[in-house]
């Protein structure tokens, strides 16, 4: 923490760090510890190096030399995301780094129900293998004499024709659970990519 | 209208080059944020806030250029220093080449 003598001049600079720490709470706890070390010690310096101010001016005037913690966090913030997103299938990252850059609360719902309809296939074919081990009789894959599929899935009819995997219809569920899994975060992941580069496109300075 | 064209150009050019000029000021010693910073603005008159210099070089470690490392002071908060890696000075060796070719080809323009 900074030492400061005037209560003024701590409460200012404490201000300013509580705004850097809300922007970057998002982000692992390593990652804000590494940012909130090297802005605190860049205002540190920036105080010091402000010869001959009270210690509250010194703040200031270190506070606007450095800048509005929403213009450079932000983009910083959005560049780990993208980093972590890169490097990992985790759900969360690619999330994290799908929903950055926006505080548009309206552009995060449909964010949010896009995601919802994109990965329900995935709760589906998982709650389909659950439902074979709950309900044996009632998901399978049926097919005809002549060896056509008539039914695939769960039903709560008698269907005609004879169910062909038994259990291991589990596996098939859970493997193109797997599938679409990674196909749709395989896009979130590229998507992701794009909006960041056309927004590096379109603000080049950050 | 001449001048509004001119500041936009200038604001432009400069976002261009502003990570050369960061690279180039990596070359041969490691530096940390605040240093590069207050050096780039009292070298050059870009009228930047302080904190624009911790995305760029966030940016050029996530492009393998520089690569960052704590080191504890004797007095005061420990320091981030950044330096090139061998990927950020062949990069920068070949930027500077590039530089040069168009530096060349922009002056014969302008001497014709």
């Amino acid at each position: 923490m900074i030492s400061l003598k005037d209560p003024e001049a701590r409460e200012a600079a404490s201000g300013y760090l509580k705004k850097v720490d809300k922007l970057i709470r998002s982000l692992s706890g390593k990652d804000q510890e590494d940012i909130r070390m090297e802005i605190t010690a860049h205002l540190e310096e920036s105080i010091q190096h402000q010869q001959g101010e009270d210690e509250l001016k010194a703040v200031k005037a270190a506070i606007h030399k450095l800048g509005a913690p929403e213009d450079f966090i932000q983009p910083l913030v959005e560049e780990r995301k993208m980093n972590k997103a890169s490097r990992t299938f985790k759900p969360g990252h690619v999330l994290s780094a799908f929903l950055a850059g926006t505080g548009n609360t309206i552009l995060n719902m449909i964010k949010y129900c896009t995601l919802s309809v994109l990965y329900s296939p995935v709760l589906l074919f998982i709650l389909l293998a659950i439902a074979k081990l709950v309900s044996p009789q009632k998901v399978g894959y049926y097919t005809n004499e002549a060896g056509k599929m008539v039914f695939f899935g769960y039903t709560t009819v008698t269907v005609s024709g004879k169910e062909q995997l038994g259990y291991w219809i589990v596996p098939v569920f859970l493997g193109m659970a797997l599938i679409i899994y990674l196909f749709v975060t395989g896009m979130l992941r590229l998507f992701s990519r794009l909006m960041a580069f056309l927004r590096k496109c379109i603000q080049p300075g950050n | 209208m001449e001048n509004e064209f001119i500041q936009k150009w200038d604001s432009q050019v400069r976002k261009g080059v502003l990570e050369f000029i960061i690279l180039l000021m990596l070359a041969g010693k490691k530096r940390y944020g605040y240093e590069l910073i207050t050096d780039l603005k009292a070298r050059t008159n870009y009228d930047i806030a302080e904190g624009t210099i911790y995305p760029l070089l966030n940016r050029l470690k996530s492009d393998g250029l520089v690569e960052s490392s704590w080191e504890e002071m004797e007095i005061g908060i420990p320091r981030k220093y950044y330096k090139l890696t061998p990927q950020g000075k062949k990069t920068l060796g070949e930027m500077k080449n590039y530089w040069s070719t168009l530096s060349l080809n922009i002056q014969s323009l302008i001497q014709k």
